[in-house]
């Protein structure tokens, strides 16, 4: 037995982190999306001088609705499973894990810390160091599209059907757009995998700014949202689920598939706030502090202990996430909704030949000899 | 004929159709609410309602709970008329009437149920009585509750007299018929 | 080990897919199943370590193409009809079962070709960083013509694609 475990204690050793962090990391984003469920609500109801819900109680006790996720979720549980009559069975059970499973997937190259030592073990705070992780995000939120698709026509009726199109036009115009959107900061950092991006944002730039994607790439990250949030489906791109138009691909579903396609659509925007996070205001970097402690321009110091550095950048990484999740409730209460032929012009008219003159400017700034 | 309002919108300029200046001034908007608010929730209008309330304006279009009023014997003022179910818009009002044993002069409610759950809080039902015996002058505005029978006003929760002191429905001119019998009577 | 077992899955995923997707009679069905070679050949691709081509196989192909597909067949009447329908005519059946297998067997022989050639092809060992060249000078040099026959296949699709909306006239 002793021989076994010595004979693959790396691969063990391995797969055991991985289980860890996995659980760890992705127990985080759950809770957090759980939250954020309450949050839109909240932050809704602040913006528009109300209080939103704060009657759900454990003994009395509300929190201000801190229980409300839970409630929402017993009830989910507790509905109707409801089917069409003339529903596709197959892919009317399917649609639901397609939307869910592929938005849980990109999580994996997630960097959301540097390394910390474990007994002496350096721990990469990273699930899977793909190095092309940018591909694998793209990859996988393409087939996010398909839950849209399969669950409008699946449920065999006409409004989730227009949603499922809207869906797929709106998606795969963005995608497109997303993707040229960071060609060009692939161009900068020279690689495709997120850890390195992260870490190539550490530095600093003229002495004092920190060397973060948005001060390279300012105009891709406004590009960037804009895609990003419309891959989303969230306001003010969600005319796939305009509830006041056509109710949305998800029209004839009820009970925890309901909840599901709700919850992925949560998760997103947490992927989405991670990703601009990671990609254009440095990850987990904090300005001015390094692996043994600050360093601040003036030459001032402050050293500090590897535990104590690696939590703030941990910190840092989810203050910013909060941050972005934050910002897009905010825009998706504050803008109104898009028409679909306005959406597609945007995309086709002027996201992308923008993203591609964002790629050609680039290119000749890095080929200047400077 | 429908009316075409044409507005003359000015073109939007340069600045306008980038679109990002107004996105930035629409949620710098809506942000300080968000901030105002998270800083200072009592600043907000929204009141919790059951357990709070702001007072009534108490005018005389103010419209809450129906009663039914009393004569100075405690009989009810109704006389079962059907005046105010015809008028109810909503159908909430259910009357059964029924005879006073000694009095051949009137009738009166055997059953009379306003359900609430139905009632639109029109008033017509006070505007359509001749008698003068419904009033929505309670203060206690129809509220939510658990189970539809809740809902239900049944006679005896509506003859509650609210203004039980010197209200001025227990004298009047529209219980004539009923003063001048009991003065045949001899005990008024 | 690990490795040889994911590429002898995923190979055996696509090609029960791509074999359920052609008996297949409902098109969503059959799309999906395709959707499904196509995502298990880019597993084969990951088992090859050809991470960029896998990823791109994902973007273009399941991400990009079959949903235009998928689209486009959810909304033919073929895909709202009841399952449960007449079948087509014996003499037509027999017609297309012939032809379909005869071109299923010229591209059956092309790919048994080409799949010779390319045992003979040595790989370098930083396959994943320079596989993409080597594959395309493969590709567009000794296998043109291979890889042309297989634009067929879509060529068939577009002559499916009119033959599925023709029908809606018919109908009316």
């Amino acid at each position: 037995m002793t021989g076994f475990f010595e004979a693959n204690r790396e691969i063990l050793l391995f797969t055991g982190l991985t289980a860890v962090k996995i659980a760890v990391f992705l127990g985080a984003v759950m809770g957090f999306t759980a939250l954020l469920t309450l949050a839109e609500r909240k932050v809704s109801a602040l913006m528009q001088d109300r209080i939103g819900p704060n009657r759900a109680s454990v003994f009395g006790f509300a929190f201000n609705g801190l229980f409300q996720p839970a409630a929402d979720g017993i009830k989910m549980i507790l509905k109707e499973d409801f089917m069409p009559e003339r529903a596709e069975k197959l892919f009317f059970t399917l649609a639901p894990f397609f939307a869910l499973v592929p938005a849980l997937a990109l999580f994996a190259v997630m960097p959301f810390g540097d390394y910390v030592m474990v007994f002496g073990c350096r721990v990469q705070l990273q699930i899977a160091e793909l190095p092309l992780g940018l591909f694998f995000v793209l990859a996988l939120s393409g087939l996010a599209i398909y839950g849209v698709i399969l669950g409008g026509w699946a449920s065999k009726s006409n409004f989730a059907l227009l949603g499922a199109m809207r869906g797929a036009a709106q998606m795969v115009s963005c995608e497109v757009v997303l993707g040229l959107t960071l060609v060009g900061l692939m161009m900068i950092y020279g690689s495709a995998g997120l850890q390195n991006m992260v870490r190539s944002q550490g530095g600093l730039l003229f002495g004092f700014l920190p060397a973060w994607g948005v001060v390279y790439q300012p105009f891709a990250f406004i590009l960037f949202l804009t895609a990003a949030i419309a891959e989303n489906k969230r306001g003010p791109f969600d005319l796939v689920e305009g509830e006041s138009e056509i109710i949305g691909y998800f029209m004839e579903y009820s009970s925890m598939r309901f909840a599901a396609f709700m919850f992925a659509e949560f998760v997103e925007i947490v992927l989405v706030a991670m990703l601009a996070a990671t990609l254009f205001f440095g990850g987990w970097q904090v300005p001015y502090l390094y692996e043994t402690g600050f360093l601040f321009p003036g030459g001032a110091q402050l050293p500090l202990n590897h535990y104590l550095v690696s939590a703030m950048q941990v910190g840092a990484f989810a203050a910013k996430t909060v941050f972005f999740s934050w910002f897009l409730l905010t825009v998706r209460w504050t803008l109104p909704r898009f028409r679909f032929d306005q959406l597609m012009g945007l995309c086709w008219k002027a996201l992308l030949p923008l993203a591609l003159l964002n790629i050609l400017i680039t290119g000749a700034v890095m080929k200047l000899p400077l | 004929m429908i009316s075409v309002k044409k507005v003359d919108n000015k073109p939007l300029n340069l600045l306008e159709r980038v679109y990002l200046l107004e996105i930035a001034r629409g949620i710098a908007v809506t942000a300080g609410h968000f901030f105002r608010n998270l800083i200072n929730p009592e600043g907000m209008p929204t009141v919790q309602y059951p357990e709070q309330r702001i007072p009534l304006p108490g005018n005389a279009r103010l419209r809450t709970r129906h009663r039914l009023k009393i004569r100075a014997d405690g009989s009810p003022k109704c006389v079962a008329c059907f005046l105010c179910r015809t008028a109810c818009p909503a159908c909430c009002i259910h009357i059964e009437a029924a005879e006073y044993p000694e009095n051949t002069v009137e009738k009166y409610p055997a059953v009379f149920d306003i359900d609430l759950s139905r009632c639109v809080v029109c008033g017509m039902c006070v505007e359509a009585c001749p008698e003068d015996a419904i009033a929505m002058d309670t203060n206690e505005l129809p509220g939510g509750a658990l189970a539809r029978p809740d809902m239900m006003l049944t006679k005896e929760t509506l003859l509650r007299d609210i203004p039980s002191t010197g209200d001025p429905s227990v004298k009047g001119a529209s219980n004539r018929l009923a003063n001048e019998y009991l003065k045949t009577r001899g005990e008024q | 080990m690990t490795l040889t077992a994911a590429i002898y899955l995923f190979g055996g995923l696509t090609a029960l897919a791509t074999l359920l997707m052609i008996f297949e009679r409902d098109p969503v069905k059959a799309a999906m199943l395709m959707l499904a070679a196509l995502l298990s050949t880019a597993g084969l691709y990951l088992a090859f370590s050809a991470q960029l081509l896998a990823a791109l196989q994902i973007i273009l192909y399941a991400g990009a193409i079959m949903t235009l597909f998928i689209v486009a067949i959810t909304v033919t009447p073929a895909a709202w009809r009841d399952t449960r329908t007449a079948r087509p005519a014996g003499a037509v059946r027999l017609k297309a079962r012939t032809l379909g297998l005869a071109a299923a067997a010229v591209i059956l022989a092309e790919l048994l070709k080409v799949s010779a050639g390319v045992k003979t092809v040595t790989f370098s060992p930083e396959f994943s960083e320079t596989g993409t060249l080597d594959l395309a000078r493969l590709l567009f040099g000794r296998f043109a013509f291979q890889f042309e026959l297989l634009s067929l296949v879509i060529l068939a699709a577009i002559v499916a694609a009119v033959a599925l909306a023709a029908k809606r006239k018919e109908a009316q």
